[in-house]
């Protein structure tokens, strides 16, 4: 997913002042944007709405943006993590995960897709219940496979910080998850 | 599942080590993570819209300088700069450019310059032309593309980074179309290739009260000798589903008709120079 570094560099360089070169770079990203956005706030029209906020905030600021180190999609990764913490800001996002979270099951029967639907349902409402930083670290590693020295660009945070994110952010799914389901297998509260 | 972890992602791995019950976990939230549809409509509304806004934001910063301190209104100056920016258009990666079978008008609805209201009102009788921006393997190239909904084309190549895609029949009015080509296909002459799909989407217009003469005369723009020597084969792709499809591209739900589904934020619509509220980056 990720552009060969010189190829991108140079797309960047030229997408300051040519629209062209910035919509390729908008072909490129678009998919991933739009997949970690709604990743967070499950709703499609929402989706929509913060992802076009944070390509138009990236057209407006691509001329302040400076080469990190790390893909340029890191970049929009970091407008989109702000972008949806005032998403929340402005409005609770809904909890009818039923109707929001989507499955891949090919082939699989209904009863089977129902069940996989529950169980996305029931870990990613654990998920939600997470403070903002930990579910946003959780999103990125396993939503997005991202580097934890991406997810640190990022979120502005070094990578240690970010592995701890992870971690407790996972503890704290079991916990929950182990709530939900009644038995408590050993996990102090 | 374990194992999917290690194989997958080992930085979590590593993260999770010696704890088997966490790395179980990390699978079930992997497989759980949603999957949302893509609506290529809006894909398409969104980057018409940021062209539009694309010039009145990507400007050397020098003139930006000159503009602050001048307090040009942004009229003045997109007409000083507009020779410097078509300029740079000229040079731009990737560009569609149709034009009528009749050579009455040429029209370019370049990614560049294309909204939702131009690319409704593409003619009909329009033959579709690409440009790369290197040159391309041919026969690659022309056996990803795809055209939405299925319409059965030849296609012809200027050069070797200039393709013509002719439609066997005339487009369907009023009806929106996208050409796809597939990452694996869009692919150069030195075997390197695209990372992502080429899209592009443009809708025509509706068909006029009275039904035109179908006149079954090629375009002339399209004679070899207004074309060039290096007409590739003219190949006929069948409507169905005969042009490869590639791994991944699947074609997107069609919304016929629509342009979208519901009214945009009035900052999304407003004109380039006024940005949303939230502008600045934090």
């Amino acid at each position: 997913m990720t552009l060969p570094r010189a190829f991108e560099d140079r797309l960047v360089e030229r997408a300051r002042t040519d629209p062209d070169a910035f919509g390729e770079l908008y072909d490129h990203y678009f998919a991933q944007i739009y997949r970690f956005v709604y990743s967070r706030v499950r709703d499609q029209e929402a989706a929509e709405d913060v992802t076009s906020e944070v390509f138009f905030k990236a057209l407006r600021a691509i001329h302040r943006y400076r080469p990190s180190g790390h893909p340029f999609s890191a970049w929009l990764y970091q407008i989109g993590s702000n972008a949806i913490a005032d998403h929340y800001r402005a409005r609770r996002p809904d909890t009818n995960l039923d109707s929001a979270i989507g499955v891949r099951a090919p082939g699989s029967a209904v009863d089977e897709q129902v069940v996989e639907r529950d169980e996305a349902a029931r870990v990613w409402a654990a998920i939600d219940a997470l403070p903002e930083s930990q579910r946003t670290a959780l999103t990125l590693k396993l939503g997005e496979d991202l580097k934890l020295a991406q997810i640190g660009v990022i979120m502005g945070k070094s990578e240690g910080a970010v592995k701890l994110l992870i971690h407790r952010g996972m503890i704290g799914v079991r916990h929950r998850l182990n709530i939900a389901t009644g038995p408590v297998t050993g996990v102090a509260m | 599942m374990n194992r999917d972890i290690f194989d997958v992602d080992p930085e979590l791995a590593d993260l999770l080590k010696g704890e088997p019950d966490l790395i179980d976990l990390a699978g079930r939230l992997r497989d759980a993570h949603p999957q949302p549809r893509l609506d290529e409509h809006f894909r398409a509304h969104l980057r018409a819209q940021l062209m539009r806004a694309a010039p009145a934001e990507l400007r050397p910063r020098g003139w930006r300088r000159v503009r602050r301190a001048l307090a040009l209104p942004s009229g003045v100056w997109l007409a000083g700069t507009g020779a410097g920016l078509g300029l740079a258009m000229a040079g731009a990666a990737a560009a569609i450019v149709l034009y009528s079978h009749s050579h009455s008008d040429v029209v370019t609805v370049g990614l560049t310059a294309s909204n939702v209201a131009e690319k409704h009102t593409v003619d009909p009788d329009n033959v579709i032309e690409i440009s790369f921006s290197q040159p391309m393997d041919r026969t690659a190239v022309v056996k990803g593309i795809k055209i939405q909904p299925a319409t059965s084309f030849s296609t012809q190549w200027k050069d070797d980074k200039t393709l013509v895609i002719v439609p066997a029949h005339h487009l369907a009015a009023n009806t929106p179309y996208t050409v796809r080509i597939a990452p694996q296909s869009a692919r150069d002459i030195q075997g390197n290739t695209a990372t992502a799909p080429i899209v592009i989407a443009f809708g025509t217009k509706p068909a006029p009260s009275a039904t035109p003469a179908v006149s079954p005369a090629p375009p002339p723009e399209l004679e070899l000798h207004t074309i060039g020597s290096a007409l590739a084969g003219g190949l006929v792709i069948a409507p169905d589903g005969g042009v490869s499809l590639a791994a991944g591209a699947v074609p997107p739900p069609r919304r016929p008709q629509r342009r979208h589904r519901r009214p945009c934020p009035a900052w999304f619509t407003s004109p380039p120079t006024a940005p949303p509220p939230s502008s600045a980056l934090r």
